[in-house]
């Protein structure tokens, strides 16, 4: 318990247009002596400072040792100096071995409520809630227990009864109660060494969505997992891969997706592969064996990064490889809109959040870096209108930004 | 397919500050005075029973597809008619013929007391009005002819701001649908995209579609409400003001009655459009003339084939000038297309980088739309398709050359709906045969009926992804 700390970030967060400071709050678990947290990316990603109250309400200071996204995990730093140099830490048990019925205790801050135990037993071990349109991890299972979990538990450990922490708690289900969700303890701390290393984690992508293979008649005896879509220009396309085919070995070891809860573990192994390297697939198509072989691509960030553009009222993100091909565009290309404020001119001008802006006065913009180039250069020569290319759907048309009057009239009032 | 959860972090110590708008209902109460109003108790009675007989009330029942309980729902309605024909024609309000609404078992009721069943025609984009035809019925079945009291407009209605009309219709049901009428007064005229007028206060729903009189005694227009193009109108007004109608809009109409059948025909460019500007004209360095800008060209369009580019401003179509400064603007140069004519060939003058450009484009049928669509049912897998129509092509931005049928509606515990299947999903396979026409998905249907397997695997494409999904149908059931 001393080692639960009540992490309460700063977010930026770019919202109605504009950067703003948010405070939120969450939970945390110190896991070495030397003062490492962790916690959930959703409670710490985008956090230009964190403070954490310890056990003894003492405040410390914290930096973002790394995020991770697509595991909801997050690795903290305190700043032991400020007491002393040493901090009371928690053990990591082994969620491998974790029973169901077994007693867990939830402790955090729920609803800003720190120092909170709850107690209940392990309800399911192995929840599978991969979908990643939701930005929920495709690559474990969830252990599910009935420990009160509210808002502003996140990032807690769920320990067992040895005391050992056991899973980190991350999610609930809208309008239940006794459903919460913690992440395994053995992901967290596989992500806790390459976030401490590295600072963040870079994963594979080949582009299938797969299905379990119980899905397709008389396919469910048969060892492997369905390919139900490939994407466009991926390495799975390249490599000839086609809907309906069933992999039944990744990298010379059998695949088994019968059931989608079996899925994660082949996610994980194609994630898990070195980015740039070739491996071999066997697939089942027809009837027949086929071994394709597959290199591997960096999968694209998570979400882009994001600008404030705040003459005109704006905040753009970069377009990242997903929202390239959700677009249907040729190519990674363009910013999109996150928001606009409510009088600006871009407001003004009926830009809209999710819009893709593709040339600025005809000069085709081809990342966020070179945006933020293109809109200081206008701002530079003062011009009254500017031009932009939005697309929207399948539909481009012309949006015309007027630059915003108010500096012009103040001035006129000056001159009085 | 998804669990919802969400993330527990919590946004600390905001305080959510929620406004209450306080709307003040302001009742301006009507003159009273006799001298201040045209409309006499006298006169007022002899108007009334004038035209009185020529009211009606339309029973009818609906059918519609609900998304949200996934099923079909049908519901009794009525509505004011007003008989604007001897032979039986009665106009309604164009709410009894909304786009996704199948009106049927009409019955109307005269005044008289008399009854009879009539048909609904088919509705007029343009203006919000619907018309029934009457059946008429005689002792032996065989058809008569009518001789009923209407209602005949001035062809000439000349209304202004502050005159008083009076708005003729009926009670609700629970006062027996007993004829009424109201005192109104003309407050504001609205100019575009046509001339309607709008009262000063509200008139209640019973006389939506009422006829509406002047001072000198002539029926001169009735009550209308705009619809959403959605919904089958062209123009929408969400305001919810009960508009009149002159009768210039629609009396063509009661001359020349829409048919039961559908008769399209109607021309388009396949282009998006939005208006020249002042301010993208002054971008540009031209006049501030207004013109269509064209902002996306369809693939495999008239326009493309025309020759037409992203960026022309149509100047001239078709001989006459376009000068489209606002989004309404746009909406009568499009009705413009529309109307002029499938198979004709006719000029344009864009301006393309400043410089006047001549082109000539060969109109053609606008393409079919999702609502128009063949459509198949299959009751015992519980859904329905339709085919692929250009409108979901381009509003989806899928590739033109896409196969398959897409999901119209699937019913609640369906066979077909507890494996998964959403409106809206494209069915590019069933039982591992492709699909690619209703015929096509109608013969395997068949086939599979025929074996009744235990299993019938269905691979689809939902928001640019495919999957698989797997019907268990129970063939005992």
């Amino acid at each position: 318990m001393p080692a639960v700390v009540h992490v309460k970030p700063i977010k930026e967060l770019y919202l109605g247009g504009e950067k703003k400071k948010v405070p939120v709050t969450g939970s945390g678990v110190i896991v070495s002596p030397d003062g490492y947290v962790i916690t959930n990316s959703h409670v710490a990603s985008k956090a230009r400072s964190v403070k954490c109250t310890l056990y003894t309400k003492e405040d410390v200071r914290a930096d973002v040792v790394g995020v991770d996204e697509l595991t909801d995990i997050a690795v903290l730093k305190l700043d032991l100096g400020q007491i002393g140099g040493k901090a009371p830490y928690a053990v990591l048990g082994d969620s491998d071995r974790l029973r169901v019925g077994e007693w867990v205790i939830a402790m955090g801050s729920p609803h800003g409520l720190s120092r909170t135990v709850s107690l209940g037993i392990v309800s399911a071990t192995d929840r599978y809630l991969g979908d990643e349109a939701t930005g929920v991890s495709p690559y474990y299972t969830w252990i599910q227990t009935d420990a009160a979990i509210n808002p502003g538990n996140s990032g807690g450990p769920l320990v067992n009864l040895r005391g050992e922490v056991v899973g980190i708690n991350s999610r609930v289900l809208l309008g239940a109660t006794g459903l919460g969700f913690a992440i395994p303890i053995n992901v967290v701390k596989e992500i806790k060494e390459k976030l401490i290393q590295n600072g963040m984690i870079e994963r594979s992508w080949i582009g299938v969505d797969l299905q379990e293979t119980e899905t397709l008649p008389g396919a469910g005896r048969v060892q492997g997992a369905l390919v139900g879509g490939v994407a466009e220009r991926s390495p799975a396309a390249d490599a000839g891969l086609i809907a309906g085919d069933i992999i039944v070995g990744y990298d010379g070891n059998p695949v088994s997706a019968r059931f989608e809860e079996e899925l994660s573990d082949i996610n994980k192994r194609i994630a898990d592969t070195p980015v740039g390297q070739t491996v071999e697939i066997e697939v089942l198509r027809a009837g027949s064996r086929k071994t394709l072989s597959v290199t591997t691509a960096a999968k694209g960030e998570y979400e882009g990064e994001e600008l404030e553009c705040a003459e005109w009222g704006l905040t753009v993100r970069a377009v990242t490889e997903s929202v390239a091909r959700q677009a249907k565009l040729d190519s990674k290309m363009g910013v999109i809109v996150s928001g606009t404020r409510v009088g600006g001119p871009a407001a003004n001008a009926d830009l809209t959040r999710g819009e893709i802006i593709l040339a600025v006065d005809g000069e085709t913009i081809t990342e966020l870096e070179q945006f933020r180039t293109v809109y200081e250069n206008v701002l530079e020569e003062e011009k009254q209108l500017v031009l932009l290319d939005v697309k929207r759907g399948p539909v481009t048309r012309f949006v015309l930004v007027k630059r915003a009057v108010e500096e012009s009239q103040q001035e006129d009032k000056q001159s009085e | 397919m998804s669990k919802t959860s969400t993330q527990i972090g919590c946004v600390g110590r905001v305080a959510v500050v929620v406004l209450t708008a306080l709307v003040i209902c302001l009742r301006v109460p009507a003159e009273t005075g006799a001298d201040a109003s045209t409309f006499t108790p006298q006169r007022t009675r002899e108007i009334f029973e004038k035209f009185k007989p020529a009211l009606a009330v339309v029973n009818y029942s609906i059918e519609y597809y609900d998304p949200g309980r996934q099923q079909d729902v049908k519901r009794d309605l009525h509505c004011l008619g007003v008989v604007v024909d001897p032979a039986g024609l009665v106009m309604v309000r164009g709410h009894v013929s909304l786009a996704n609404v199948k009106p049927f078992n009409v019955r109307v009721r005269l005044d008289s007391g008399v009854r009879y069943e009539g048909t609904v025609l088919e509705k007029d984009k343009r203006i919000n009005v619907a018309f029934v035809k009457l059946v008429a019925e005689t002792g032996d079945g065989s058809q008569g002819d009518l001789d009923l009291p209407f209602v005949s407009f001035a062809t000439d209605p000349s209304l202004n701001v502050g005159d008083e009309v009076m708005v003729l219709g009926i009670l609700p049901e629970v006062l027996d649908f007993e004829r009424t009428f109201q005192v109104r007064r003309v407050a504001s005229v609205i100019e575009t995209p046509r001339r309607v007028y709008v009262t000063d206060l509200p008139v209640p729903y019973g006389m939506a579609g009422g006829p509406v009189v002047n001072a000198d005694g002539a029926a001169v227009g009735v009550i209308g409400y705009d619809l959403d193009p959605r919904e089958g109108g062209e123009i929408y007004v969400r305001s919810g003001y009960p508009l009149i109608y002159t009768a210039d809009l629609f009396q063509h109409l009661i001359d020349n009655p829409p048919t039961e059948q559908k008769d399209r025909q109607e021309a388009w460019l396949g282009v998006f459009t939005q208006p020249l500007t002042d301010d993208l004209a002054e971008y540009w360095g031209l006049d501030k003339t207004g013109g269509v800008l064209v902002s996306t060209v369809i693939q495999n369009s008239p326009a493309e084939r025309a020759g037409l580019v992203r960026g022309d401003i149509i100047r001239m179509f078709n001989g006459e000038p376009v000068n489209a400064k606002e989004r309404t603007d746009v909406r009568d140069f499009t009705r413009m297309v529309r109307e002029s004519g499938v198979g004709r060939t006719v000029p344009i003058t864009v301006v393309r980088d400043g410089e006047p450009v001549q082109l000539s484009m060969m109109l053609e049928e606008a393409p079919k739309t999702a609502a128009e669509a063949e459509k198949y049912e299959d009751e015992e897998f519980g859904f329905t398709v339709r085919e692929i129509t250009a409108d979901f092509i381009i509003v989806g931005d899928l590739d033109p050359g896409i196969k398959g049928l897409v999901v119209d509606r699937v019913e609640a515990a369906g066979w077909a709906s507890l494996s998964g299947l959403l409106p809206g999903d494209i069915v590019k396979e069933f039982g591992g045969k492709q699909v690619t026409s209703i015929e096509e998905l109608k013969s395997i249907l068949e086939e599979i009926k025929g074996d009744k397997p235990k299993e019938v695997a269905v691979f689809i494409e939902r928001r640019g992804r495919t999957g698989f999904l797997r019907i268990e149908p129970d063939w005992d059931d």
